[in-house]
């Protein structure tokens, strides 16, 4: 009380003399966190030639007597001057009490954040300000921001929970590993009471099933209100969480994306979708185990053809706002082609689905036909789509021709072909020529000796998409083995730094500089790589394997 | 050269190169408003700044003068001290020059000085001034008991002893210097 007063008065205007004004204009700002020279000084500001000065003792004393007058007893100031009969040493007197709140929170702001939070304790007008420090943390990492804001180490769910009381009211995003069932639930427990400008979970844990289910029903109402939910839960064995996901299914409602990563799959699909209208990214990992035969075979539910068709027969009849859609389940069943065909051109043709991330195999190098000879024919029908990318399949016989009579071709902005069979050069060759509006493009061949590149897939072959699409600004190429880093650069170079290539820049082209990142197995020495550098060209090495080449469009040093 | 002159009585007054009390934005923006007048004949009073307080604020800017102007750089990575993305601008990184932490009226005794000092470079706008003065006062009581920040800052303990048991209770986990 007595301190808003003061603050109050010290925003009161001053009166100024008739001969400072012009001064007074530029110099009446400096006033605003001052305690103004109160009435008695109306004479004169202090100059070289004019009368007195206004008494620094009425000027210093305002504040005081003014709370003096008001509330004495709550008086935050220790020995403030309280009177104008107050000693020449007591005039001088200024303590930090007496800088204006903004200069106090400055100082606050140097402090570190654990010691914010210990020195509430000094009064209670500390405690209003150390508490608005808190305002900026929007997203937090939980363990690591913790440990980070504080230093402390190793930290428990108390030390959480101390942290969630502070900004809690402020978080917007919050990422969440737990260890333990307890940490989970003690945890979750502070996000649901005090995060109520949460709107993005992340979760991950590999706590067993039946705690796992516990949380997500016991909390999955209090968080109802979140737009964004990731799950990403790694326990490998075990009941999984189906009841859990059915309780986020039944009251997730207003989700907007939902990414699920697990290893284990829900008996019943339905489970498998929160029920909300605004879905946008939809997004569910299904993984094998690393080491499957290690584990009870009969307790294990693969993925059976059965139940990726009923899946994407679930998928086509819901989320009609869904713009992007990561699929990746693992399975050992041959899917029934045709039928998957039937419900991914629904889903591609009903939706504005503008992403496409499939994979839908599980690696066997035995089998003869891959997934998505015929189930891929699809593609054609998805009339928004702009990003694909393709995990373990073979593409249709028509693909090339499709690109072209559908017009995927040329609305395809980025293209990704992992581990993608039977490719060759004159096919890669034919698909970029389909494809000139590509910004991004990735060839990744599998890293464990699986898998290998082609051979005829070389340098030409990347020749040809340099050509071919003038819009790159990203290049990926993992394991292609055949295609020589060496003869790579120079023609990247020539095509992406030309004066024909340059001419689009202007208009067209999304980034001047153009990336390519080349991982392989062979031993290549960076040197061989730099001697190769021109004008507008840098190459560095990012891991053992990972080579990174930079390229400007237009030349520094022309 | 500018004349400056404290509250006192009688004023005391200060000439100052233009350069250097320019590093003052407030005196600067006056001055600019000003054009046309011979700002080098008419003191310009400063009714919130004693003498002590006002040569301080001149030997600091006038060892400052020829400093380059604070550029706005891009936060540094600082892996002991708190986490970027959670607390952007949250904690200004501010190193104290050698020269500046001579200067700084650091004896317990000049509490006032250095308290009077940042009000004046608050008021006058100097904000490298002000930050290392907030930076030297956030030093000084990080890593020290509420007792001695109470008694060093002069700040009165309003709470009732409830609730400060309960609060030191909500708090504990922060504990621990």
């Amino acid at each position: 009380m007595p301190r808003r007063l003061l603050r109050r008065a010290k925003k009161l205007p001053m009166r100024r003399s008739d001969r400072l004004i012009l001064l007074s204009l530029s110099l009446f700002r400096f006033f605003r966190f001052f305690p103004a020279a109160d009435a008695t000084s109306k004479n004169t500001l202090p100059s070289t030639s004019t009368s007195g000065p206004p008494s620094k003792v009425n000027r210093l004393a305002a504040p005081a007597v003014l709370a003096d007058a008001s509330v004495n007893k709550e008086l935050h100031v220790r020995q403030a001057p309280c009177s104008s009969s107050s000693s020449p040493a007591a005039s001088d007197y200024f303590s930090f009490g007496l800088l204006p709140p903004h200069i106090q929170k400055r100082i606050f702001q140097f402090l570190p954040l654990r010691c914010r939070v210990r020195l509430e304790r000094v009064c209670r007008w500390w405690r209003r300000l150390l508490g608005d420090c808190w305002e900026h943390v929007t997203t937090a990492d939980i363990p690591a921001t913790v440990t980070d804001c504080f230093n402390i180490r190793p930290i428990d769910d108390n030390h959480v929970c101390g942290f969630l009381r502070k900004c809690g009211r402020h978080l917007r995003k919050i990422d969440f590993f737990f260890p333990h069932f307890h940490i989970g639930e003690h945890v979750l427990f502070s996000i649901s009471q005090r995060c109520c400008q949460l709107r993005e979970l992340r979760l991950m844990t590999d706590v067993n099933g039946v705690s796992m289910t516990y949380l997500l029903k016991a909390y999955s109402h209090q968080l109802s209100k979140l737009e964004s939910l990731s799950i990403s839960y790694q326990a490998e064995d075990g009941p999984g969480i189906h009841n859990g996901l059915r309780a986020i299914a039944r009251t997730m409602t207003s989700l907007v994306t939902f990414r699920l990563d697990c290893y284990n799959m829900p008996p019943s699909v339905g489970a498998l979708f929160p029920n909300s209208q605004h879905m946008r990214l939809y997004s569910l990992l299904l993984r094998q185990p690393p080491a499957p035969s290690r584990i009870d075979q009969n307790r294990w539910k693969w993925v059976t053809a059965e139940y990726v068709d009923h899946f994407l027969a679930y998928l086509a009849d819901i989320y009609p706002q869904l713009e992007e859609l990561d699929l990746s389940l693992d399975t050992n069943y041959q899917v029934n082609e045709t039928q998957v065909l039937k419900h991914l051109r629904r889903i591609g043709s009903e939706r504005p689905l503008k992403r496409l991330n499939l994979r839908l195999s599980c690696l066997f190098e035995d089998y003869d036909v891959w997934f998505g000879a015929t189930a891929l024919q699809a593609l054609a029908d998805w009339r928004h789509l702009t990003d694909l990318s393709l995990w373990t399949c073979q593409l249709p016989d028509n693909f090339i021709d499709s690109l072209a009579t559908s017009g995927l071709g040329v609305r395809l902005t980025k293209l990704r072909l992992s581990i993608v069979r039977s490719l060759s050069h004159d096919y890669l060759c034919a698909l970029f020529a389909r494809c000139p509006r590509l910004e991004a493009f990735s060839l990744i061949y599998s890293v464990d000796d699986h898998f290998h590149s082609p051979r005829s897939i070389t340098a030409d072959t990347i020749e040809a998409l340099w050509m071919h699409c003038p819009r790159l600004v990203e290049v990926e190429l993992m394991d292609c083995d055949h295609v020589d880093l060496t003869i790579v650069i120079p023609s990247m170079h020539r095509y992406m730094h030309s004066k024909r290539s340059e001419a689009i820049v202007d208009r067209t082209v999304p980034s001047p500089v153009l990336e390519l990142s080349y991982k392989t197995r062979l031993n290549i020495r960076l040197r061989s790589l730099t001697r190769l550098n021109q004008c507008c060209m840098r190459t560095t090495r990012r891991r053992d394997d990972l080579f990174f080449v930079t390229l400007r469009r237009q030349c520094d040093r022309p | 050269m500018i004349q400056l002159c404290s509250n006192d009585d009688p004023p005391v007054s200060f000439t100052v190169p233009r350069k250097a009390v320019e590093l003052s934005k407030t005196i600067k923006t006056m001055l600019e408003d000003l054009e046309g007048f011979d700002m080098e004949q008419t003191p310009i009073p400063l009714p919130n700044v004693d003498a002590p307080t006002l040569e301080l604020i001149v030997k600091w800017v006038e060892q400052h003068q020829d400093d380059p102007p604070p550029v706005e750089k891009p936060r540094v990575e600082d892996d002991d001290s708190d986490d970027s993305d959670a607390d952007d601008d949250q904690e200004p990184e501010v190193v104290i020059p050698e020269w500046d932490k001579k200067f700084l009226p650091t004896d317990d005794e000049q509490k006032n000085q250095l308290f009077k000092l940042l009000n004046a470079a608050n008021y006058l706008e100097i904000k490298p001034l002000l930050d290392i003065g907030c930076k030297y006062v956030a030093d000084k009581i990080s890593g020290q008991t509420v007792e001695w920040v109470r008694d060093y800052l002069n700040m009165e303990n309003d709470y009732t002893p409830e609730e400060e048991a309960k609060l030191k209770e909500e708090i504990a986990w922060a504990e621990g210097l």
